[in-house]
Formats: C-alpha cells, sequence, structure tokens
C-alpha cells in the first residue's frame, strides 16, 4: 500500500483547496462551477448593475430609493426562498402568487370595518396563514402521496386559488382596506434602523432557512432529492414526507408574504400577485439553482431577487418604458438564464 | 389474504368498466350536463343558444387544438393566452397601419408561429422543460402584446369583423373558424407522418430515436402548429368582441385548453391525441360555463370548478397509465 | 476462516427464498450463507436472478416464501433502511451519490454529525470525511461536488460510505464496471481490508480474472435457480463459465445447421465495416466487419461491451473515436436515423425501453421506421400499410386479435416479432439483433432463430447477439468473442465449437494451442 503515491498527497490537496482538486479539469469548468455556487454569478451582477445604474441615473443610487427597492423586493422575496427549495428538489410551485393574494385578501376582509368583519389582527393573520398552509397541504399530498406531477397539481392552484380570491372579494370588485392603526398597521409599515418591518422580516426568514437548509437534516434531504430521488431513498432518507412539508412550507412563506404586503399597504387587492410564480422561478434561476434540481443556495436566491428589483427600478427612474416592459425582461432573463446554466452545466460534469 | 379467490372477476369488471368510462367519459358527461340543462335550466335547450354555445366554443377548442399536439408529445404550452394577446396588438397595429384583411391574417398566423418556434426551439433543441420555456413566454409575451398595444382598443373594420361576427346558415363566424382547422388537425394526426410520429415520440421518445425520427424537427413543428392556432383564435377573439385589448385577451386560455385536451382523453404522458376528445372535451367545459353562468354562479367559480376538474381529469388518467 | 470462531454462525443466511413478479418467478428456493471474513462471489448471466436476490437481501423486495436469518436471528427487512439499520450495506452498480453535493455530505447522508444546537457540524463532516478517505487511500477533495470527481473516485466514494456504516454484510454490485485498473487495485485493497475485518462482502461481477482474485465462495444461480455453491478455488474457470451457460463442460457437439454449410462468405466487400470504435470505459478499438449473407455473433459475459457495440454502430452509442462504412460508404456515427437510411438497423436489447411504443397499435409499430416510404408528400398511406402490416404480420405468424390491438398488450415474443416486422419492411442490409429471443417463448424462440436462417440465406448481413450459447454457436457463421470491451477472439470454421467458446470467454487459452489468448 505504501507504494501508492497518491495517498501521500492527499494533506497537500486538501491545503492548496478546491483549485488543486479540480485543476486536472478544464478551466471552464471551474469557472463554471463558481459562477453557478452560491449565487456568485447574480452577485457580480447585482453589484455591477447597482454600480452602472447609479452612474447612469442620478435618482437610483439614492439612500431613499435603495430603501425602496428593499421594500418592494422583500414581498416576492419570502416566496421565493420556498420557490427555491422546491425548484432544488426538481419540483415547481405555480401556485405562489395566488396563495399570496389570497392570503392578502383574506387578511383584510377580516379587518376591514367597512366591506369586511371589522376583527382582530390576530383572527386576520391566523386565518390567512391557515387557509395558505391548508393549500400547501392539500397540493404536497397531491404530488408526494397521490403522485401527480408538480406542475399541474399547482397550475390548478395558480387558477383555482384566484378564482377563490375573487369568490372572496365579489367576483373581484371588492377592494378591502386595514385599518391605519393597530398592530396590523405597525406590522407593516413599522421600521428599525431605517429598514421597514417587511424587509427585516424577510432578512430573518432567509436566516432561518438557510440554517434550516444548509444545517438539518431536512435540508440536506431537499438538497438529497433533486439530485436523485433513487439514491436518497436507498440511502433511507424520508423522501415522501419531506416533499410534502416543502409545499407546505412553500405556500405558508407566499401566505407569510401576501400578509406583510397587505399590512405595508393595508389593502388586499384581487389582482395581488399575478406573474409571482415567474418571478420567483426567475429570481431562483437567477441564483444558480439548477431547474433540474440538486443544486441552488438561499444565497443567490436572494441575490436573485435583489437583481430583479434593482432592474424593475432601474426601468422606472431610467426609462419610459410601461410596467409591462418588466414581464417582457423578467422572462427573457429567465429564458436566458436557463439556456446559459445547461451550458455551464453541461462544461461543470465533464 | 382469505378474500383472494372471490375479488378477481369482479375487480377484472370494475377495471373494464373504469376503462370504459375513461375512454369515454367525457360524452357521457358531455351528455350528462346537456341532459341536466335540458331539464333544470330554463331558456337553456332553445336552438339560440344551444348554437350560442357552439359558438362560444370556438376559441378555445382551438387554442385546445395545438395544446392536444403538444401535450401528444408530452410537452405543455402555456404561452397560447399570450400568444394570442400578441395576435390581438398586432391585429391593432395592422389596422392602425391600413393594411387590407388579407394581409392581416397571414401576418396574424406567421406571428403565432414565431412565437411557436421560439418555445420549440427552446424545448427541441436547448431541452428546456417545456413548463419553464412556455411560463417565460407566457409572461413575457404578454408584456410584449401590452408594450405593443394598438392605439386605438376596438376594431371596426367590416371585411375582418366578418371573421368574428358574420354568420353563415344561421350559425356565426367563429364555429366555422373553429371547424375548419378540427378537421385540419384530425386529418393531421391520422393520415400524415407527422401526425404518427407526434404520438411516437410522446409514447416513447428513446424508441422514436433509435427508430430514426427526427424528434427534434417533430417538437419544433408541433410548437410552431400551437402558436399558429393560438394566434388564430386571437384573431377570433378579437373580431368576434371586436375589441382588440392585450391585456384582457387570452387570461387563463392555457388552463381551459389543457383542461379540455385532458378531459377528452388525451393523456398528460403523451403517446395519443384525441381530437374528437379534445372538442368534447371542450364542449364539457362550455357548457359547464354557461350552466354555471345560467345558475348566477361567478366566473371566480368557474375558474375553481376547472381547477378541481383538471386535477379529476388527471387522477383518471393516471389510473390508466398504471393499469 | 479470519474472523475466527465468531463465523460459525453465519453473519447472513437465506433459507430457500423464493420472489416471483406477475408472469415471472424471478427466484425460486434459492439459499446462500454469508460468513464473516469471506468474499462471496455471486455469479449468472442475465435474468438469473442475481439483481432480484440483492435486493431481497437489502429490503428492496420482500420475500414471497422462505426466510433470512441476520446471526442466526429471523429477520425480515420492510425497507433499505431496515437493512441498513441491521448493517448490511449495498453498493449499486450505477454510482448512487447525489451529484451535486460533496463528498463529505454524500458520506454522511442521512447521520451527519450534529453540534451542540443539533446542527449539522460541517467542519466535523468535512474532517471525518478527509480522515476517511484518506483511511481507504481514496485520493479526493470531501468538500467538492462528487459529480466533478471521476466516476471511479465516486464509486470508490460509495464504498467508503458503506463500509464506514460499520457494515457486517456489504454487498457489491459489479463495483468495477467504471473502475480503470487501478482504481480496481484500490478497491481489492480495500475489500481485502474488510476480510480482515471480519466482514461478510457479497461480490457481483462478470470478471472473472476478479472473482478468481478476490472472492473465496461462489454462488452460481441460472433462471432464479441455484445451480452451485460452494468454495471457488476449487472450482475450474472453465467449469464455472460452463456452469453460468448451463453447458456440459464435455459437451463437444460440434455445431449442426450452420456448419454444414459451407462457409461461404468472404464474397467480395463487406456490407459493414466498423473500425477501431473506442470509449473510454466500455469499448476498447473494437473492428469488426459483416458480409452480406453472414450471420456474425457477438459473444462474451455481460459487460464485455456486446450491446454499446451494435448500438456505437447505429450510432446511439456516443463515440470517443471509430468508423462505420456501409458498402464502402462512410457513414456519420451519432445518428441513427442516417444509419437506418444507409440499411443498417438494430433490434435493440431492452424491448420495453428501446423498442416498442407499448400505447400503440401494431400497424403504427410496424410501419414507425418506414413512415415515408409509406406516403406521398407527408400524407400516409393507410392502404400500403396495412398491406405491409399484413404481410409481416402473417410472414412472422404475429398472434394478436389484428393489427389495432396495442403493442403493449402482446406477449414476449409477439412484440419481439413487431419488432422484427418494423425493421424487415425496411429492407435492410445489415440486421442487428440484440438477444433477440430474450423473454420470449420457446416456440417463438425457434421461429425466430429459423427466421435469422431465412433471412440469411436471402444475403441479409445478421450482427447476433445472444446470451444463450447454443442459439449463438448454432446460428452463427463466425463468432467475435469479447472481453472487457475488446474482441477477445475470433471463432469460424473448425474452431467454432462450445468448448473453444467457453474457453475463449474464460480468457484461459486453448488445449493445444497455448500462444493464444491471454493465460
Amino acid at each position: 500500500m505504501s507504494e501508492d503515491p497518491q495517498g501521500l498527497s492527499l494533506d497537500a490537496q486538501r491545503g492548496a483547496g478546491i483549485e488543486a482538486s479540480l485543476g486536472a479539469r478544464s478551466r471552464k469548468a471551474q469557472l463554471a462551477h463558481l459562477l453557478q455556487r452560491d449565487g456568485v454569478g447574480a452577485m457580480v451582477a447585482l453589484v455591477l448593475f447597482v454600480v452602472v445604474a447609479s452612474v447612469l441615473v442620478n435618482s437610483f443610487g439614492t439612500v431613499k430609493n435603495l430603501q425602496n427597492v428593499l421594500i418592494t423586493v422583500s414581498f416576492p422575496a419570502i416566496i421565493a426562498i420556498g420557490m427555491t427549495m422546491v425548484i432544488v428538489t426538481g419540483g415547481i410551485d405555480l401556485s405562489v402568487g395566488s396563495v399570496y393574494a389570497l392570503a392578502a385578501i383574506l387578511c383584510t376582509k377580516v379587518l376591514d370595518v367597512n366591506k369586511g368583519y371589522g376583527k382582530g389582527t390576530i383572527l386576520a393573520i391566523g386565518l390567512a396563514l391557515g387557509a395558505a398552509l391548508l393549500i400547501g397541504l392539500v397540493q404536497g399530498l397531491l404530488i408526494a402521496r397521490v403522485g401527480l406531477p408538480p406542475f399541474i397539481v399547482t397550475l390548478a392552484g395558480l387558477y383555482g386559488i384566484r378564482g377563490l380570491v375573487y369568490f372572496v372579494s365579489n367576483n373581484g370588485n371588492d377592494v378591502f382596506s386595514a385599518p391605519r392603526s393597530g398592530a396590523f398597521f405597525k406590522f407593516g409599515t413599522g421600521t428599525l434602523l431605517t429598514l421597514g418591518y417587511p424587509v427585516l422580516l424577510a432578512i430573518a426568514l432567509y436566516a432561518v432557512w438557510h440554517v434550516l437548509l444548509s444545517r438539518t437534516s431536512f435540508g440536506l434531504t431537499v438538497y438529497a432529492l433533486g439530485g436523485s430521488e433513487d439514491a436518497s431513498s436507498l440511502m433511507g432518507l424520508k423522501v415522501r414526507s419531506t416533499k410534502v412539508w416543502l409545499y407546505v412550507m412553500s405556500a405558508g412563506l407566499a401566505g407569510v408574504a401576501g400578509i406583510l404586503a397587505a399590512a405595508y399597504s393595508q389593502s388586499g387587492t384581487p389582482d395581488l400577485g399575478r406573474g409571482y410564480e415567474l418571478n420567483a422561478i426567475a429570481a431562483v434561476v437567477i441564483g444558480g439553482t439548477l431547474l433540474t434540481g440538486g443544486a441552488g443556495s438561499l444565497i443567490g436566491t436572494a441575490a436573485g431577487v435583489l437583481l430583479l428589483g434593482a432592474v424593475s427600478s432601474y426601468i422606472n427612474l431610467g426609462t419610459s418604458l410601461p410596467q409591462a416592459a418588466q414581464a417582457v425582461v423578467t422572462g427573457v432573463v429567465v429564458i436566458v438564464v436557463v439556456i446559459v446554466q445547461r451550458y455551464l452545466n453541461r462544461a461543470q460534469r465533464r | 389474504m382469505s378474500d383472494t379467490t372471490a375479488p378477481p372477476t369482479r375487480t377484472l369488471d370494475r377495471t373494464k368498466a373504469l376503462d370504459y368510462l375513461r375512454e369515454n367519459g367525457v360524452y357521457f358527461a358531455l351528455g350528462l350536463l346537456v341532459l341536466y340543462n335540458a331539464i333544470f335550466t330554463k331558456y337553456w335547450m332553445t336552438p339560440a343558444n344551444l348554437k350560442l354555445q357552439l359558438v362560444l366554443v370556438a376559441p378555445i377548442l382551438i387554442v385546445a387544438l395545438g395544446m392536444a399536439l403538444v401535450i401528444g408529445t408530452e410537452g405543455i404550452d402555456l404561452s397560447v393566452g399570450a400568444t394570442m394577446a400578441i395576435s390581438a396588438s398586432v391585429i391593432g397595429q395592422s389596422l392602425d397601419a391600413g393594411l387590407s384583411t388579407w394581409l392581416i391574417i397571414p401576418l396574424v398566423l406567421s406571428t403565432g408561429m414565431v412565437v411557436g418556434s421560439i418555445a420549440g426551439t427552446l424545448v427541441a433543441f436547448f431541452e428546456v422543460q417545456p413548463i419553464v420555456a412556455t411560463l417565460a413566454i407566457l409572461v413575457a409575451g404578454r408584456g410584449v402584446a401590452v408594450l405593443m398595444q394598438a392605439a386605438t382598443l376596438s376594431v371596426s373594420d367590416p371585411t375582418l369583423l366578418k371573421f368574428g361576427s358574420g354568420s353563415w346558415l344561421g350559425i356565426q363566424a367563429p364555429f366555422y373558424d373553429a371547424l375548419i382547422p378540427v378537421v385540419i388537425i384530425a386529418l393531421v394526426v391520422r393520415r400524415t407522418i407527422f401526425g404518427r410520429r407526434i404520438v411516437a415520440i410522446g409514447d416513447n421518445v428513446r424508441a422514436s430515436y433509435l427508430s430514426g425520427i427526427p424528434v427534434r424537427r417533430t417538437l419544433l413543428t408541433v410548437y410552431i402548429a400551437s402558436g399558429a392556432l393560438a394566434a388564430w383564435a386571437g384573431l377570433v377573439v378579437t373580431t368576434f368582441t371586436s375589441t382588440n385589448d392585450p391585456s384582457a385577451i387570452g387570461l387563463g386560455y392555457e388552463l381551459y385548453a389543457i383542461t379540455s385536451v385532458v378531459v377528452g382523453g388525451t393523456a398528460l404522458t403523451g403517446g395519443r391525441v384525441r381530437i374528437i376528445g379534445t372538442v368534447a372535451g371542450a364542449l364539457v367545459m362550455q357548457v359547464l360555463r354557461s350552466t354555471l353562468a345560467f345558475h348566477n354562479f361567478s366566473d371566480a367559480t368557474t375558474q375553481m370548478v376547472t381547477a378541481v376538474i383538471i386535477i379529476i381529469a388527471v387522477l383518471v388518467q393516471r389510473k390508466r397509465a398504471r393499469s | 476462516m479470519a474472523a475466527g470462531d465468531s463465523s460459525d454462525t453465519p453473519v447472513l443466511q437465506a433459507r430457500g427464498i423464493s420472489k416471483s413478479f406477475p408472469g415471472v418467478k424471478a427466484l425460486q428456493n434459492v439459499s446462500v450463507t454469508l460468513r464473516g471474513g469471506e468474499v462471496h462471489a455471486l455469479v449468472g448471466e442475465n435474468g438469473a436472478g442475481k439483481s432480484t436476490l440483492i435486493k431481497l437481501l437489502t429490503g428492496v423486495y420482500q420475500l414471497d416464501s422462505g426466510e433470512l436469518l441476520h446471526h442466526g436471528q429471523p429477520v425480515s427487512f420492510a425497507n433499505p433502511r431496515a437493512a441498513q439499520d441491521a448493517r448490511i450495506s449495498t453498493i449499486y452498480q450505477e454510482v448512487n451519490l447525489v451529484p451535486l453535493q460533496s463528498g463529505a455530505r454524500n458520506l454522511y447522508m442521512g447521520r451527519e454529525p450534529r453540534t451542540g444546537l443539533r446542527l449539522v457540524d460541517y467542519k466535523k463532516m468535512n474532517r471525518d470525511a478527509a480522515a476517511l478517505l484518506k483511511d481507504f487511500n481514496i485520493d479526493a477533495d470531501p468538500t467538492v461536488p462528487v459529480a466533478t470527481l471521476a466516476l471511479g473516485v465516486q464509486q470508490m466514494i460509495c464504498v467508503a460510505r458503506a463500509i464506514s456504516l460499520n457494515a457486517n454484510v456489504v454487498v457489491m454490485d459489479e463495483p468495477t464496471s467504471s473502475l480503470e485498473s487501478r482504481e480496481v487495485e484500490t478497491l481489492f485493497r480495500l475489500i481485502e481490508r474488510l476480510k480482515a475485518d471480519g466482514i461478510a462482502v457479497v461480490y457481483v461481477s462478470h470478471r472473472l480474472d476478479e472473482l478468481y482474485r478476490i472472492c473465496d465462495q461462489v454462488t452460481v444461480l441460472r433462471d432464479g435457480r441455484l445451480v452451485l455453491t460452494g468454495p471457488l478455488s476449487e472450482l475450474p474457470r472453465k467449469q464455472l463459465v460452463a456452469t453460468m451457460l448451463g453447458r456440459e463442460l464435455l459437451d463437444q457437439h460440434a455445431r449442426s445447421a450452420a456448419a454444414e454449410e459451407p462457409y461461404a462468405v468472404h464474397r467480395g466487400e463487406p456490407v459493414l465495416a466498423a473500425t477501431d470504435l473506442e470509449r473510454r470505459g466500455l469499448l476498447h478499438g473494437v473492428s469488426l466487419d459483416i458480409h452480406a449473407g453472414e450471420v456474425v455473433g457477438l459473444g462474451g459475459l455481460l459487460g464485455a461491451g456486446r450491446s454499446e457495440t451494435a448500438k456505437a454502430i447505429l450510432g446511439a452509442q456516443i463515440l470517443d473515436s471509430g468508423t462505420v462504412t456501409v458498402d464502402g460508404q462512410k457513414v456519420r456515427t451519432g445518428s441513427p436515423a442516417r444509419m437506418i437510411d444507409a440499411g443498417v438497423v438494430l433490434l435493440p436489447e431492452d424491448r420495453k425501453a428501446d423498442g416498442i411504443l407499448p400505447n400503440l397499435s401494431i400497424r403504427d409499430n410496424v410501419v414507425l421506421a418506414a413512415l415515408p416510404r409509406l406516403s406521398r408528400n407527408g400524407i400516409f398511406s393507410d392502404s400500403a400499410a396495412n398491406k405491409l402490416v399484413d404481410t409481416f404480420m402473417k410472414r412472422l405468424r404475429i398472434k394478436a386479435f389484428g393489427p389495432a390491438q396495442k403493442v403493449g398488450t402482446l406477449s414476449g415474443g409477439n412484440q419481439q416479432k413487431v419488432l422484427l416486422a418494423r425493421w424487415l419492411c425496411l429492407e435492410p442490409k445489415i440486421l442487428m439483433l440484440d438477444e433477440p429471443t430474450r423473454g420470449i417463448d420457446v416456440g417463438a424462440k425457434a421461429e425466430v432463430r429459423a427466421l435469422i436462417d431465412e433471412l440469411a440465406e436471402q444475403g441479409l448481413g445478421v450482427l447476433l447477439i445472444s446470451s444463450e450459447t447454443e442459439e449463438l454457436i448454432d446460428g452463427s457463421h463466425r463468432i467475435l468473442v469479447l472481453r472487457d470491451g475488446a474482441i477477445g477472439d475470433e471463432l469460424s470454421g473448425d474452431r467454432l465449437t462450445e468448448a473453444n467458446f467457453v474457453q475463449a470467454i474464460a480468457g484461459t487459452g486453448y488445449e493445444g494451442q497455448g500462444g493464444e489468448g491471454n493465460v
């Protein structure tokens, strides 16, 4: 055994880190790996974009605008947490935008004194969150236990739950508003160290889910599932219950985002959150998460969400393009990123 | 374990009955719905209303035809509603530019084919999952449609309007607008190489490739066809309603089309295209909508019911795939 | 034995176990005894029941009858987890790791070291992983995704994972199929260590050299039954091969039908010539040619590269290098459509995955490849198709209610005939048949074999791959024997006998011809 020179080189190699072990592979693969891992590519793009946009448009780089961007981004950011997890397992959740709207409309309807019930904050939040979690549970069971494809279940969710939103809002004609005082108002509009509560809550949720995903067996199971469902079950991991939990969490987080958005704007409109599913998917893939599953990180998703928010703010401030242009940008970005990912991934696997 | 002797025959009968129901369930459902309305819904079973149903079903049916082809290859096309909206904007712009009807129609169809070819290229050559590729086009496409929105959002060109509001033998134009593609697509599926290749790819893509079938080219063509049909549906809606507001046209059509196809007996797992089933599926959805509307249920309810129906239809289909 | 007196009770014992699947008796009344400190070879051809046995031992399947004893105690494993908890670990043929996760995470998946807060302790995990890999002499950084590591290294990580689960039984299902020779050496050192530690190892492989080097005991399965079990060293190589193939060793009868006619080939240029087909880890410079009217057999054990050769010729197997010419014209590799156009077709080994369209009719399945010929301007001619399908249903005696019956509902033999019809209606120049009679009943087998002879007589070139020795020897004019992805030998004329064939597969050289083959 002593004749094996490879064994001796192990320590030296570990010292040199990733670079040495990848040394034999192509430089392209190294680059691909770096860009993808933890969304380094998305972060670089974010920084570059913010710098360039600040130079081009005076009003972009102001503290006020950046605060604005953070607030607007915080709601879709929370949705993207769940989407990241679901996509890491190779699934997809198209229902998040509708769940977001449902949560917002339910809690404002409970709180609304004129058109709604005028009840308390706890009931409002409890009902909205409960509804979101229940929807997640039903979708999760249909996917994990019954074995239906995630896209069709959540596509039905996308439309069915939007129907429910219209149903509870008098066919979309009612807009509910929450009182401009009290706990709910404070919850959405309060600030700490110049950062709004929604921003702080989003950061806190990212921190919690980052730990959950990277440091617990639940998280590792999520990654394992996406890498190879067969390998995971052969390794004895809990495949099905993890999948159910995922969709419950995804819907729950979308619900939290909806509640928060309602609290921030004190209103619930039936058209909230349209297209948020693609927005979240966009943020997730920009952040380096593979649509085929198995790899990705919340840090990358955070960078992706911020980048989309910054682009949107730039379109508002620096161009005369209408809102619709943002949808075009998002769609095109998703396509480009997915194609780039494919080639990076190929290079990496060689 | 003790009862293993008795059940086999019973379960066999039951699976046979279930199979029969799956094969022909859509026609029963349609019959039941019509029967229900004939008995319980006032003013429903009138010639005027029945004709109206055939007219109202047209745009969804046209979109569903393309969707059936795509689903036959084990794909999905979520971009159809956006393509309809783009078609509406193209019509508006063309009218503003003063183009004649005979230029507008080919222009609209080729716009649809361009949108379809983007989806098809992504799916066939870049191997992007159909759901993601077409979802991106759904969002971006509607954005493009709104950006291209014409100055006037109502259509008044009399020649063009004939395609949506003219009538022949007492039935309005959309009926014929749908009838023609139904016949063409049914013939394509049954009688052409292309039709056979679609189902072959959907049934076993590896075996098809190993048998020398041009898999990529076929997939691309299927998405192009779906795009062209969606654009045609956009034209029908625009000329029927005389409006071309791209933020309203085609909303939710992807779901209605998918539901029609799946309810019509085409499995999401591919390998089968049922055109007549799809026609029946679209009719079921239309009659259901009309029933709910006659009984004063809101659009919201219709949407929820549709969502539930698609889940049930997929559940039923799945059982077949297993047996 | 190494593990001393504790090995009196076997670590794991299967007694008379059976397992059936709808329509197949996969395993019948098989008994195997695994003792600590022994490496137990499990061999048999495809369909012999090896993988069923492994899956029964590791909780993937459950027994129909019989019993499992673990340290003398009856046990039953409801799932892989239960077997793992009983310290039975498995290394599957396909690397079973989560590809984009690091080696360390894969090693400790499901049993990660925790910090005081119940969170995963990456520092400790990476440290432990590095120590473990070093301990096993595995040269890899545990922090990079395993997908970026060489296949061999990935396989070694699987082994390390299995062993680090404190296994007392380690099942290795063809662990060397993706390894380079240097890596095989490392694996063998590992196995030696396992033996010394008193662990029972089940070793599945088709590489005879490896078996004789590393294994103590051998169990041979054939058609789901136990045919032989005992110490390996006492069993001559040739006899092992003969037992696996189900042939009597002394059975020296020469070829029947094909042998009688003179070997009337090499008429001019070959129709098909494949040269230096090369694919890392699979094929090493395989060359072969086929003449019109000639049946060329391709023999060898499972995993020797038979199917890969056929797929490479068709263009469905990626090649690093190599050329294929048809009638002297070079045809670009990598595109089945082109090769089919050139007149080379393949009846694939895996009928379900690569062959049939189960939900389509017999008619649609038969005409699939012939669509362009049956159409004008893209419009398909039903009458032409019906005529063609009728002809072939009659000629091949396909038993069905009619051409509209779904192929998925046909018997295996009839499915195979449908696939044959798909290719024959193209009037190909070269027909490659990969296990044409597998999983079909005796009557259909005879029909298919007769058909092959008939086709060859009509001038078709045939490449025949079969695990059935008799079929191969009786049906071929000459046989190329593959060993480990390279042509090991060619048997023709007088040398085309069963004894020579068995020897060629075993790679032990020939009696009286010591110079040939590798000794």
